[in-house]
């Protein structure tokens, strides 16, 4: 079968090109399992990770799709990066399953503006679910990160 | 759920001590009467080695209630350890813990004295054993920090364990008065809040253990159907699929559903077999019985609501001629916890071990004991982190079908759901029609009030034959009125139901509250009163009664009542014309009231912007939790109100994923601002106790700007 090449983390990784979604690979296969499963049809945003630099679905990102590219996941951030002490700043989590799909889109906003406005991160965030409510810390975790990053 | 049972501090004092690495303190029965002794285990909630780090038991499940972190710090408090410095033990289920059903918000009403008192006792050995030691008295010493300190001396407690271990237990150690407190009634970060934010913390969904392999369930669309025949050519074609095979009904409560289960190597060929394996189901006695939309069924037994289940005065010899009524309806819910169902299994010879998100690990593992008929001895129920359980996540179910199918493969098992599982295949919160009427008095005051009441009872699922709510559902509002009336009635009907009806979130107190804040408010409305106001004037006199579910005291409801008035500036926003509602409910032995802003034109377009809430649960534990517990309330509570809706037709669940069971987003996410009651009354409930005071306050607030009166939800759909 045909092959795949990506990174992941900056790990090159080599699978075949199959109509497989990338939340299962990472879960399954490579064994990063900070990325969740909510819906698995883009509507929750719970698997979360950027790709190029873009937050996807990894859900609805299949492997035959990724050829080249640069996976990052939750496990690519530092236990000190600006996102966590934020996330610790205004102790977001509930249960935490969406936390690090959260992160991840934050992640993916932030790169690109870092004073983004309330309005802009409840546009950016808004495919995100969080069943057990943590919006409003979410919002001000986000804006406290730019701010400090 | 339905009952606390009261501790009394002797019983779980029964101390034991003694081991050779150091002190092990530990309590036996607890709350329950029938604790296997046998199990008994000297080690429970706390270990002090003589070197390393202490280690607490936390026994309940951390869903999203910050329970975790509210079980250590209450260890921690009168251990004067910091939380920072000690090792979680997560507990198996056992009852050698006491109760540890996560369910009904009584985490904390269970535990708040009971560990405080271990803690104590633990802590006031270690001093003794010091200060035999350093030739001193207990009282000369002081400890922090885990360390005992006296005359320019400082030690760790694990230096005095052995010598500790050997002392009698203190019966009543000495409890900490508030203004000693280092951590309890502070807000307290959550201990494992990085774990969580950075994914390192395992989930049901996470486990993995060797050589396992992977289920997805194709279940019957209808509770209790049959296969008829099954094509499962497709399905092996999918690479990783190792098989199909028969899951065999368990009946309720368990509601394992016939089921055909696709076994792969991983957890995406389990879930492409299953879309592609062909099922034709014989739909069964609850399809026949139930054709049609459900709600056409329950709507008509409103009119057979004739069962008396609570009387206050005498409603027939009391009526005025002023009189207003109205229907309320509220639809089937469904949890949809961010994390669907998971459990992994490995059923042995003689022995069984389970990773499983459950609230109730007790249950869980009475219900493999005697579905496999082994002694409960060898079943080991390990709990993991919950993605969320709203209630859910107290069923036994999903954790059966992972036991059951590891008996048939002979091999450990994890067996997934998907979101469409989880919705189609729940116990749902009950639809329910309601009535209320009442006559009121020439000052706009009711003499009489009647309520009807009906909805499938959760007892259906235990007893198949019970069709009327029990006292305790009734109990969740209808029967516990805060109302000074004199002359109440409350009357159910019996109605059955084609799908599972189970606990959700606050429970019967959804639709209760929703209609009696409803009507509250329409009263006023009719009176031209303020519905603030209008909620003092008829709780009138400040009562302490007894209800289903415990003591309420109306002093506090109007307590809160008033703080929220204020809090949310509620006369200045009525004169300047902001669309305001308002509601106020007392559940789970705490006491809520909430005014919220809307912004928008019609129930259609509406938003959020600003939500007051007080609440007076009694002693608290973490500030920052009870917070947090009204901030996620209130976003449960209005996606309940905007968009929850649950169809059954023929038996049948019609929704499936969010986009046709959409829940708040993050766009919608009003401000929500919390005031916590300082004290001295026992604890009270956090968890569920918000739900049922966002969602009338929201629909009041929506009836009072847009002048169509909200009855019913979910409004926007
Ligand atoms: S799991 Fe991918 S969006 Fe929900
Ligand atoms: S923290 Fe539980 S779903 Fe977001």
């Amino acid at each position: 079968m045909e092959k795949v090449n990506f990174q992941i983390n900056a790990k090159q990784y080599s699978t075949a090109k199959e109509e497989k979604p990338l939340l299962w690979y990472l879960r399954d296969d490579a064994k990063l399992k900070g990325t969740k499963f909510g819906c698995g049809k883009g509507l929750c945003g719970a698997c979360t990770v950027k790709v190029n630099g873009e937050a996807v679905r990894s859900c609805q990102t299949m492997l035959s799709e990724l050829s080249g590219a640069k996976v990052e996941t939750i496990e690519s951030l530092g236990d000190n990066h600006p996102l966590f002490v934020a996330w610790k700043k205004y102790n977001v989590p509930q249960c935490g399953y969406c936390q690090p799909g959260q992160i991840m889109s934050a992640s993916a906003l932030l790169d690109k503006n870092k004073r983004p406005t309330s309005e802009q991160v409840s546009e950016h965030m808004s495919g995100n679910i969080c069943r057990c409510g943590t919006y409003q810390r979410i919002s001000n975790a986000i804006q406290n990160a730019g701010v400090n990053s | 759920m339905i009952d606390i049972t009261s501790v009394s501090r002797r019983d779980f004092l029964k101390w034991t001590a003694l081991s050779t690495s150091g002190l092990i303190l530990g309590s036996v029965g607890c709350t329950s009467k029938n604790s296997n002794i046998t199990e008994f285990s000297p080690n429970l909630f706390i270990t002090i080695p003589s070197s390393g780090k202490i280690k607490l038991v936390n026994h309940r499940s951390e869903m999203g209630n910050g329970v975790r972190t509210s079980i250590i710090m209450l260890l921690c408090e009168e251990l004067n350890v910091s939380p920072n410095d000690i090792e979680i033990v997560q507990a198996t289920g056992n009852s050698k813990y006491g109760d540890q059903n996560t369910d009904g918000s009584k985490s904390i009403r269970l535990n708040y004295e009971r560990l405080r008192v271990m803690a104590a006792a633990a802590r006031e050995m270690i001093e003794t054993a010091a200060a035999t030691q350093w030739g001193t008295k207990r009282s000369q010493l002081k400890s922090e920090n885990g360390f005992v300190i006296y005359n320019g001396k400082k030690a760790p407690y694990g230096e005095f364990s052995l010598e500790a271990s050997k002392l009698e237990v203190p019966k009543a150690p000495t409890l900490k008065n508030r203004s000693e407190f280092k951590l309890l009634e502070k807000k307290i970060p959550l201990i494992d809040g990085h774990d969580l934010a950075a994914g390192k913390a395992v989930f049901g969904m996470d486990v993995e253990v060797e050589n396992m392999v992977y289920a997805c369930l194709v279940r019957c669309p209808s509770v209790g159907g049959k296969v008829i025949s099954h094509d499962d050519t497709q399905t092996l074609k999918v690479a990783g699929v190792i098989k199909t095979i028969q899951l065999s009904q368990i009946p309720n409560p368990v509601g394992v559903q016939n089921a055909i289960a696709v076994i792969a190597n991983n957890t995406w060929a389990a879930f492409d077999g299953a879309e592609k394996l062909k099922v034709e189901w014989d739909l069964g006695d609850n399809s026949k019985n139930f054709k049609g939309p459900y709600e056409d069924y329950l709507k008509d037994k409103l009119k057979e609501a004739d069962k008396k289940v609570h009387s206050v005065g005498d409603v027939d010899k009391n009526r005025t001629k002023k009189s207003v009524k109205q229907i309320y309806h509220s639809p089937f819910l469904v949890h949809a916890p961010m994390e669907p169902l998971v459990a992994t299994a490995h059923v042995e010879k003689k022995r069984v071990k389970l990773w499983t998100p459950s609230q109730d690990p007790q249950r869980v593992r009475k219900s493999v004991a005697s579905f496999l008929k082994l002694p409960l001895n060898k079943i080991e129920v390990n709990v993991t982190f919950l993605g969320g359980g709203f209630g859910r996540k107290s069923q036994a179910d999903f954790s059966l079908e992972a036991v059951a199918l590891s008996q048939l493969l002979e091999g450990p098992v994890k067996v997934v759901w998907r979101r469409e599982d989880e919705i189609q295949h729940g116990f749902y919160h009950a639809q329910a029609f309601q009535e209320i009427e009442a006559t009121l008095d020439s000052k706009g005051v009711p003499v009489t009030w009647e309520h009807k009441t009906v909805y499938p009872t959760i007892m259906s699922l235990f007893i198949p034959s019970s069709q009327t709510p029990a006292k305790w559902e009734t109990g969740m509002g209808a029967t516990s009125l805060p109302y000074n009336i004199p002359n109440i009635s409350v009357k159910t009907a019996k109605v059955k139901s084609p799908v599972r009806i189970g606990w959700l979130r606050a429970v019967c107190n959804i639709q209760h509250s929703f209609a009696i804040n409803c009507f509250v408010d329409k009263l006023a409305r009719s009176q031209g009163i303020d519905p603030v106001d209008y909620r003092k004037l008829i709780l009138g006199r400040p009562v302490k009664r007894k209800t289903e579910r415990g003591p309420q005291d109306t002093a506090r409801l109007i307590s809160v009542i008033n703080q929220c008035k204020n809090m949310s500036g509620w006369k200045d926003k009525v004169i300047h014309k902001k669309k305001m509602g308002f509601s106020a409910h007392n559940s789970f032995r705490s006491y809520i009231a909430m005014a919220v802003e809307i912004e928008g034109s019609s129930a259609e377009d509406v938003t959020v912007k600003q939500v007051d809430v007080v609440i007076d649960c009694g002693k608290f534990v973490n500030k920052d939790t009870i917070i947090a517990q009204m901030e996620g309330s209130v976003v449960f509570g209005i996606g309940a109100l905007f968009y929850g809706k649950i169809d059954v037709v023929d038996g049948v669940i019609q929704q499936s994923n969010f986009h046709d069971y959409p829940v708040l987003r993050h766009e919608e996410m009003p401000i929500v601002n919390v005031q916590v009651v300082i004290s001295d009354e026992e604890p009270g409930g956090v968890g569920e106790p918000g739900v049922p005071v966002i969602m009338p306050a929201l629909a009041n607030a929506i009836t009072s700007a847009f002048g169509n009166e909200i009855s019913s939800f979910p409004v926007k759909a």
